[in-house]
């Protein structure tokens, strides 16, 4: 039985191809001599048959590898989910991490800042120095200062430094690229108009190189364009003016009366002095710095007189190289384009500021600036404004006047390349009417301003502007209907003469002797 | 790197290299685990049809497919390169397979006659009338050492060899254990002769 079951277990293992080559002989031998066990691999086949046969394969199913995935991700490890989440995880941390920080040093950020601000407001800082040594700052630009409260940065492209106040009466500067009025010689004309003598000239110089050397710390600049301003600026503007007209008053009151209205004086009130004097010790080393990016106040310590030390020394070592010191060329640039978001060329904040193609105003609203009060400066400002530019138009300055040989000669400036020759100065009164006549016909032309209906020179400069003088223009009809009724008046006037010369006439032919009677 | 293992890289075509479990496995071990997902895709079909033929069953064949890949991906860093990656993810599934049926096993035991019946893998004979039907019955009563290596030899081709190491046994045991199940299987056919012919 053991034998037959193990020929079958061979049988089987044939069936399957399972058999040595050696296994397979022998048994092949056995199967054609044996019935039984060729009986019993045919039903060893069928039934291999039937189990073969008996089954399909399963279906796919479609959705086995998404489901398995999903499975082994949410088996994944601890460590392996954290992976999966360490960017918000490490953001959670870093939050968490500053917000520890932050709260045991609350100030951090605000250091930080306040750090970075002053590293950049330490750039700007860097190596200012004074502006009237580095621009060729004259007297004619610190009187131009004290009267219209501009100074020069930079001559070359008429950059300057413009202080003002707004109509609330706050102060303000401004940068401006505009072409200010140059070579005016106001201080010159100041001088001629009060018509000082060679002693109240030096005076009056000496003054200036005063106020001069002080503003040396009002004003810095450097190579990185920054304008660093004293907010005692505007009082230091007010006392140079004041002492000016003092001193202008005093020197010769009556030629300074004569541009000035006779209810001002700055001589009497001793408290005026008091206020200059006051204005001039303050030390005040709060600074506006006005920079191409940033605007902003910081105290700022400038030893002027560790400054002029420090230049006399390098001037001598330099003097013997024959070399000069190199002087800073300001160019303050700021982009005119700026718009902020809502397109407009201004922003307020600590300052408020307004960008123009030509001009930065900054007004300063909340700075720090010393109260020094000049007495009735406020309610004279009106009045220092029409002095400064009264004195340009005193007749002390009207050309002298030169006859000769029938001939009028006019020397502007006492300069001889600006003079003006009048050939024929005998006044033809017949023309002047004449010229006067047609003056009022061409009144109802549309360009009567502009046509020169008469060659007589002197009546266009008696005549320079009918339009401001003239009070009736503007009212052609009215004035042509009085020109009218004038003629006929004229003309009827005319007639009676006439009339009455006939009569005369008349009477002294026929009866001569009745004259003399 | 040792020449001859060189050689043999280069004696190796470069597809098969790219493509073949063991590339994938290394690259695997390497850390691109989306290599795992080619070896689910080139095995799964065979995997859930051993389950099928194993259980007779197909309602459970995802669910423990499933299991085996997911023992297989935890285990895959630590494979030894030693034999076929298909033997040991074949022995896998068969345990898989062992272990479902303990379990029903033992549920078995809790829960109420008539449901353990309901349960049974194949419907009757008498029900069905089929005969491919009738010889899964008939497998289904075989026991389960004799039943698989039957069914692994007679529907998925597996060698002997190929079957002793799937279930861990000697070939001899392999060849006897089919031979048994064959027996088997004719005995319990006999009484339904008539409905196969």
């Amino acid at each position: 039985m053991r034998k037959n079951t193990k020929e079958y277990e061979l049988l089987s293992a044939y069936l399957d191809d399972e058999l040595s080559p050696e296994e397979k002989t022998e048994l092949e031998q056995k199967i054609r001599s044996s019935l039984e066990l060729r009986k019993q691999l045919e039903d060893l086949q069928r039934i291999k048959k039937l189990t073969s046969s008996s089954y399909k394969r399963i279906q796919e199913s479609p959705y086995f590898e998404t489901r398995l995935f999903a499975e082994i991700d949410s088996r994944s490890p601890w460590y392996k989910k954290i992976l999966t989440w360490s960017p918000a995880i490490s953001l959670a941390v870093l939050t968490i991490s500053i917000m520890v920080v932050l709260n045991f040093n609350p100030d951090l950020i605000k250091n930080l800042v306040e750090e970075q601000k002053s590293n950049i407001a330490g750039f700007y800082k860097e190596n200012l120095q004074p502006l009237l040594f580095t621009s060729d700052i004259n007297n004619e630009d610190i009187f131009n200062f004290a009267m219209y409260k501009q100074l020069p940065l930079d001559k070359q492209n008429n950059q300057y430094l413009q202080l003002g106040y707004d109509p609330q009466g706050k102060e303000f500067v401004e940068i401006r690229n505009v072409n200010a009025p140059q070579n005016e010689n106001n201080f010159e004309k100041f001088v001629m108009a009060l018509d000082l003598n060679e002693i109240q000239k030096k005076q009056i110089d000496s003054i200036i190189e005063k106020y001069a050397d002080e503003l040396g710390n009002q004003i810095l600049v450097n190579e990185n364009n920054t304008v660093a301003i004293n907010s005692n600026l505007w009082n230091y503007q007010r006392a140079i003016q004041s002492d000016l007209f003092a001193f202008a008053e005093n020197s010769n009151s009556n030629e300074f009366h004569k541009f000035v209205p006779s209810t001002v004086s700055f001589i009497s009130d001793p408290k005026v002095d008091e206020a200059v004097k006051k204005c001039r010790t303050t030390k005040n080393k709060n600074y506006i710095i006005l920079t191409p990016d940033s605007i902003f106040s910081e105290p700022l310590e400038f030893d002027f007189k560790k400054f002029k030390e420090g230049l006399k020394d390098a001037e001598a070592k330099l003097d013997e190289q024959n070399k000069q010191l190199r002087k800073i060329k300001v160019k303050f640039n700021y982009d005119s384009t700026w718009k902020d978001k809502n397109g407009k060329h201004s922003w307020h904040k600590n300052f408020n500021v307004y960008i123009d193609t030509n001009i930065c105003r900054v007004n300063i609203p909340n700075i720090d600036i010393p109260d020094i009060n000049i007495p009735d400066y406020d309610s004279l400002v009106g009045v220092f404004d029409s002095i400064a530019s009264n004195f340009k138009f005193y007749s002390k300055y009207i050309p002298r006047i030169e006859y000769f040989d029938n001939k009028m000669k006019f020397h502007f400036n006492d300069d001889s390349t600006n003079t003006l020759e009048l050939n024929d100065f005998s006044i033809d009164i017949d023309s002047i009417m004449q010229a006067q006549s047609e003056l009022m016909d061409s009144l109802g032309g549309q360009n009567w301003r502009y046509n020169s209906p008469f060659n007589d020179s002197l009546v266009m400069r008696g005549f320079p502007d009918f339009k401001r003088f003239f009070k009736y223009f503007g009212q052609e009809n009215d004035m042509k209907k009085q020109m009218e009724e004038l003629k006929k008046e004229i003309q009827k006037f005319r007639e009676e003469m006439q009339d009455w010369r006939k009569e005369f006439k008349h009477e002294t032919k026929s009866d001569p002797k009745k004259i003399y009677d | 790197m040792s020449s001859k293992k060189e050689k043999e890289e280069l004696a190796q075509p470069q597809i098969l290299k790219l493509d073949d479990d063991f590339s994938l496995i290394k690259r695997f071990i390497d850390g691109d685990e989306s290599t795992f997902r080619l070896l689910v895709q080139r095995h799964q079909e065979k995997v859930r049809n051993i389950i099928y033929l194993t259980l007779g069953l197909s309602e459970a064949v995802d669910d423990i497919a499933q299991e085996v890949f997911i023992t297989v991906y935890r285990n895959l860093k630590r494979f030894r390169f030693e034999s076929q990656f298909t033997t040991w993810l074949y022995r896998i599934t068969v345990n898989k397979c062992k272990d479902h049926l303990r379990k029903k096993n033992v549920r078995k035991i809790f829960v109420p006659l008539k449901e353990a019946d309901d349960r049974t893998s194949y419907s009757s004979s008498t029900e069905e009338g089929d005969i491919s039907n009738i010889v899964k019955n008939a497998i289904s009563k075989l026991p389960y050492k004799l039943r698989v290596p039957l069914l692994l030899k007679d529907i998925e081709g597996f060698s002997y060899q190929e079957i002793s190491e799937t279930m861990n046994c000697e070939i001899g045991t392999v060849k006897s254990r089919i031979f048994r199940a064959r027996t088997g299987l004719k005995k319990i056919l006999e009484p339904l002769e008539a409905e196969l012919i």
